[in-house]
């Protein structure tokens, strides 16, 4: 009896919602990923002081900005994203499945090991612990600690999801590949390179953890969000359940290779990084066809993207998405990179997916649903679409800026001006980019207000099954 | 009309683009392994690029077993029947009282 056989038939023997769904547990894991991004912005926007020569912190070694900047990325990955799909599958997962995740106690201590995780890395870099790996800074006896946390999410998570029987839906297929490579990726990046291999080996494993952390960690999990919520939305199903299996598939078979794009030009032999270009490229076309049912599916329908809140932030994110991948195709050919390489646009294409999708993609959820949750209305309608232009806008603003100034820096590089010159010219794209930080930190602040005052307007009972939110309506 | 050309589109949609995507990343990658072999035997230097080979090949037999998992489970029999399930069972969560 799950979404990968039969349609219950008796509508008493369906099981109830709320015996499968830890409600105040999807609450708490929101309320920790939006703590943690308000901690990652306030990083980010020391960072973004510091490199326009402002730093409000100057000559204190443990608020240094090469450390703020680690809190930054690891906050926003970590504490928020993490966070955030841990309390969305909380919901989507017995829903899917019709089975509560293994155990509830086990819930809770994964919520609890989770954010000491996340809290004992922050304190670990603020005091120079990192470990010299981008995305795999948390320090060395943090590391086993956190396998053990994936080691538990995977086996609750996965419980429900391998007694399903029959075909599975496509979400539960993203998910649990994304149960199992987690916990490969993480051992890979933060073990292989500190205990296993050295040099330029190193190098190439350290690549293939940045991107496959985007790639079987955020990726997996932020698509099989997609195809759960926006079918839901729309009241329709996917235009081609056939199609996201291509889509699936490919991801799997063809994202483990391409993380050596990020290190083009390097001493690592030349047909690993051509396999790394090849494979990146053919994954164009595999986002493609996500592209297309995505688009097939809100065919006849295209207005609720409008009128609809949570559904604008997901075709928000489905769009910056495929301007991401599309710049990634462009960018990791050898002429493009000879340009770009360590260059802003680099930083840009990075926000772009990490804020411009996926985070946008959590936000619309969290809009969605927490009305839900709490079994009221928003405190505010006004502040949530406050919030979602001012986060949209804010990003596309700061994305195109970096990566115009990265064009620029590339362009100064190549032209073999001095260092101190592509600095200078960098000053007013980094001054833009610290604006459209400003914008888009104080949506969040909104936001999280929001979120309180409706909170505190929630009534103790009353479930409420249907949207309560005004913004959801389709 | 539409009703019985979707399922014929979207049929042949997922069959084109599996073998666009499929077939030309198969002999790239097949290409570029046979470089390793080659660099492996001719230089030792270009060895330690076996890591993260070895490493996509442990990823990649991963889905692969899983793949050959969810054939065998009948994955790929009625590719839309778990979509039109799941829309049913929401509707039926979303009207418990």
């Amino acid at each position: 009896m799950s979404a990968g056989t039969n349609i219950v038939t008796a509508d008493r023997n369906f099981p109830k919602h709320h015996d499968l769904v830890e409600e105040r547990l999807v609450l708490w894991y929101f309320v920790a990923a939006l703590t943690f991004m308000t901690v990652s912005m306030l990083a980010g926007t020391l960072m973004g002081l510091q490199l326009i020569r402002h730093n409000p912190l100057p000559a204190i070694e443990i608020l240094s900005p090469g450390r703020w900047r680690m809190i930054h990325t690891n906050a926003i990955a970590y504490g928020f994203l993490a966070n955030a799909f841990l309390g969305i599958m909380h919901w989507v997962i017995p829903r899917l499945t019709l089975r509560p995740c293994l155990n509830r106690q086990l819930s809770y201590l994964i919520f609890a090991a989770w954010q000491f995780v996340v809290l004992a890395t922050a304190v670990g870099l603020i005091f120079g612990q990192a470990q010299g790996l981008e995305w795999g800074e948390t320090p060395v006896w943090i590391d086993p600690v956190a396998q053990l946390g994936l080691l538990l999410v995977a086996i609750n998570f996965g419980a429900p999801i391998l007694q399903t029987r029959g075909p599975m839906y496509v979400t539960l297929w993203y998910y649990l590949a994304a149960l199992v490579w987690t916990f490969l990726t993480y051992a890979m990046g933060n073990f292989v390179p500190e205990y296993f291999v050295c040099g330029s080996s190193a190098g190439a494993v350290g690549g293939l953890f940045i991107h496959d952390l985007v790639g079987l960690f955020v990726t997996p999990l932020g698509w099989g969000m997609m195809y759960y919520f926006v079918p839901i939305l729309l009241k329709r199903p996917m235009w081609s359940h056939g199609l996201s299996l291509v889509g699936f598939w490919g991801l799997a078979f063809f994202y483990p290779l391409q993380g050596i794009h990020h290190f083009l030009y390097t001493p690592i032999p030349m047909f690993l990084q051509y396999g790394a270009v090849l494979s990146t490229i053919a994954l164009e076309l595999v986002v493609v066809t996500v592209i297309i049912n995505f688009v097939g599916t809100l065919y006849g329908t295209g207005g609720l993207v409008v009128t609809n809140l949570p559904l604008r932030y997901f075709y928000t994110g489905i769009l910056f998405y495929f301007l991401t991948c599309l710049q990634c195709a462009l960018q990791v050919t050898m002429t493009f990179q000879a340009l770009i390489h360590f260059t802003d646009w680099v930083v840009g294409h990075a926000h772009m997916v990490m804020f411009g999708v996926f985070s946008m993609w959590q936000l619309g959820v969290m809009t969605y649903l927490i009305p839900r949750l709490l079994k009221t209305e928003w405190y505010s309608t006004k502040w949530c679409e406050w919030h979602y232009w001012a986060s949209a806008g804010g990003l596309l603003v700061m994305s195109g800026d970096l990566i115009l100034g990265g064009l620029f820096q590339g362009w100064s590089w190549a032209a073999l001006q001095p260092w101190d010159a592509s600095i200078r010219l960098s000053i007013p794209f980094w001054s833009v980019r610290l604006v459209a930080g400003f914008v888009i930190f104080a949506a969040q602040i909104l936001f999280l207000l929001n979120f309180y005052l409706t909170w505190r307007n929630a009534p103790r009972t009353t479930p409420v099954t249907e949207p309560a939110s005004g913004l959801a309506t389709a | 009309m539409t009703e019985q050309r979707q399922p014929y589109r979207t049929h042949w949609l997922t069959w084109f683009f599996s073998a666009v995507v499929l077939i030309p990343t198969i002999l790239g990658f097949a290409n570029k392994f046979l470089d390793l072999v080659l660099v492996v035997q001719g230089d030792e230097d270009g060895a330690f690029a076996v890591t993260p080979i070895c490493n996509y090949l442990f990823a990649t037999a991963g889905f692969l077993c899983l793949f050959v998992w969810t054939a065998t489970q009948g994955a790929f029999q009625n590719l839309d029947g778990p979509s039109h399930t799941m829309m049913e069972n929401e509707r039926r969560f979303d009207s418990q009282p």
